[in-house]
């Protein structure tokens, strides 16, 4: 297990918040971050994050299936982004695209002008969404050399175990003047309590709040 | 985001709980089921939860 400091700000006040499954999330003191206090080591993550199994108290499944309601909800939000077109966009890359579901919004939305593929690297949902015609691997975003318009990354962010050197990564994957697209919980603000629950630990390492969303 | 090279213009948020039918029959029968844990109470206060969910569109050099 590694024992971390905020991933935000890097200051190591921070104070319980609650616990799952074995782990604990402390609300860091300075920039209200959450984050599980101790995460288990890179390899062991990777390895759960292929297998979308990961340890604790019980283990956690997150494979998952396909969600076709799910299409819909990303149409409406593709429109809410884009409003009326993706304009000159000819290349997007979905990082952690899951079963496929936004990829194959993506395909309606743009009337299959653009390119789109998808990595992840859960291998059943690799599987799940090529049986869908989508054109989905899984490949090291540091040795990665093509070079996108878009990149989304939705709901990967809470599953990170460094954030800002992924974003660095994510940022020389970018064409000039290239858009990234991030879908992440605010919840960070909700007293304990009231916070959705389960917190999926320890799939999810880090919660969001949108202060920090602009700064992080 | 700005440390990094990105403007941000847009952040759009939704509900992260979408309460249909079935999803709150589940989570009824869950309730009653003294081994599995419901997240019912959620549902019926999904209100609190309408800005939960963030969409951030960035673009690099902006």
């Amino acid at each position: 297990m590694n024992v971390l400091n905020c991933y935000n700000c890097g200051s190591g006040e921070r104070a319980f918040y609650a616990e799952e499954n074995g782990f604990s999330l402390v609300k860091c003191g300075e920039c209200g971050l959450l984050y599980m206090e101790e995460r288990p080591d890179d390899e062991e993550i990777n390895q759960a994050h292929r297998q979308g199994k990961h340890g604790g108290l019980k283990e956690l499944d997150v494979t998952g299936s396909f969600n076709e309601g799910e299409i819909s909800r990303c149409l409406h939000v593709l429109e809410d982004l884009f409003k009326g077109g993706l304009g000159s966009k000819k290349t997007w890359l979905d990082i952690g695209c899951g079963h496929g579901e936004f990829l194959t919004a993506l395909q309606k939305y743009s009337g299959g002008k653009i390119t789109a593929r998808g990595t992840d690297p859960n291998r059943f949902k690799q599987e799940s969404a090529r049986a869908r015609g989508l054109d989905v691997g899984c490949f090291d975003i540091e040795s990665h050399e093509e070079k996108y318009d878009v990149i989304s990354l939705l709901n990967v962010y809470s599953h990170l175990p460094d954030p800002p050197v992924f974003f660095e990564l994510v940022k020389r994957l970018l064409n000039p003047g290239g858009e990234i697209v991030i879908e992440t919980g605010d919840t960070a603000n909700f007293p304990a309590k009231e916070h959705p629950r389960p917190f999926y630990l320890p799939d999810h390492s880090v919660l969001h709040l949108s202060g920090l969303s602009q700064t992080f | 985001l700005k440390r990094f090279g990105f403007g941000v213009f847009s952040v759009n948020k939704y509900p992260s709980l979408r309460p249909g039918p079935k999803i709150i029959v589940k989570e009824i029968i869950k309730a009653v089921l003294p081994w599995r844990k419901s997240a019912i109470r959620q549902y019926v206060r999904w209100r609190r939860y309408s800005q939960a969910d963030m969409f951030i569109r960035a673009r690099l050099g902006s």
